[in-house]
């Protein structure tokens, strides 16, 4: 460090300890403060009541909006539908189902 | 709050309220910021008091608060000249008194952009480490010694044109 470096640091710290800087304490109070903490705590408070209360109806929509799907609609079943091989659930008998039966015994 | 937080709280804003308003006039060169920051600071603090009081020293903790918020405020303001703000207001260097020397150098600290500010603040107000300014400012030392020199680099230039410019080269390099 060259002699105007350590010349400077030591002007530094001789103006930052300077008494014009210390400032009188009247606009800041203990009980200010304490107005202030109690104001920032209710402000806490309700952002956070707020944001689960934001958290609660979004909720309760994708809730609402799931039970709605979940209830399939009534379609009407047809009637007159045909079957075949004596089951609703048969399938119609076609020449390579039959094939396929014969070999496995079926 | 407690009764015991309320306590230790109000005891330790008494003892160190005017250290702190020192500390934040000194950073910010402005004494109505330098009051809502450590007004801001206390507020927070006393929020976390139990939690601050066990895992730190609560003076570095609401310094620490001051520094970011003063930083943030700065980021966000952007544009303004604190020394052209702080000739409208009449906040000159003259309470310096005769010690034009000072008040050219007060003046060159105000023109540095507000990190390298803070900077020279912690290392040669607040006598912090680097390895402590590096905390603050949740940087690397390499970062804050880089800025150290730049600020002083600036500091010196500044300073001393300045005093060259009023008085002689003599009141510079004494």
């Amino acid at each position: 460090m060259t002699d105007d470096e350590e010349r400077l640091e030591a002007d530094l710290r001789r103006v930052l300890g300077h008494p014009r800087h210390a400032l009188p304490a009247r606009g800041v109070t203990v009980e200010g403060i304490h107005l202030g903490a109690r104001r920032r705590r209710r402000a806490r408070l309700t952002a956070a009541l707020g944001a689960l209360l934001a958290v609660a109806v979004l909720v309760g929509s994708a809730l609402a909006l799931a039970g709605s799907r979940d209830v399939p609609p009534r379609s009407p079943v047809p009637e007159d539908r045909p079957s075949v091989g004596g089951s609703p659930g048969a399938l119609p008998q076609t020449p390579a189902r039959a094939a396929y039966g014969a070999g496995t015994g079926l | 709050v407690d009764a015991q937080t309320r306590e230790t709280f109000d005891a330790f804003t008494r003892r160190r309220l005017g250290a702190l308003l020192q500390f934040a006039h000194v950073l910010t060169g402005d004494r109505h910021e330098a009051a809502a920051l450590v007004q801001d600071g206390l507020e927070r603090t006393l929020l976390a008091w139990p939690r601050v009081v066990r895992n730190a020293d609560p003076e570095a903790y609401v310094r620490r608060l001051i520094v970011t918020r003063h930083l943030r405020a700065q980021r966000r303001s952007g544009s303004v000249n604190p020394v052209l703000e702080g000739a409208q207001r009449g906040d000159d260097a003259s309470e310096f008194g005769a010690g034009r020397h000072d008040a050219a150098l007060w003046s060159a600290l105000r023109l540095l952009p507000p990190r390298q500010r803070t900077v020279i603040v912690l290392r040669y107000y607040a006598h912090l480490s680097d390895r402590e300014v590096a905390d603050i400012l949740r940087c690397s030392v390499g970062s804050v010694r880089t800025q150290v020199a730049t600020a002083l680099h600036g500091l010196g230039r500044r300073s001393g044109r300045a005093v060259l410019g009023r008085e002689s080269a003599a009141t510079w390099t004494r």
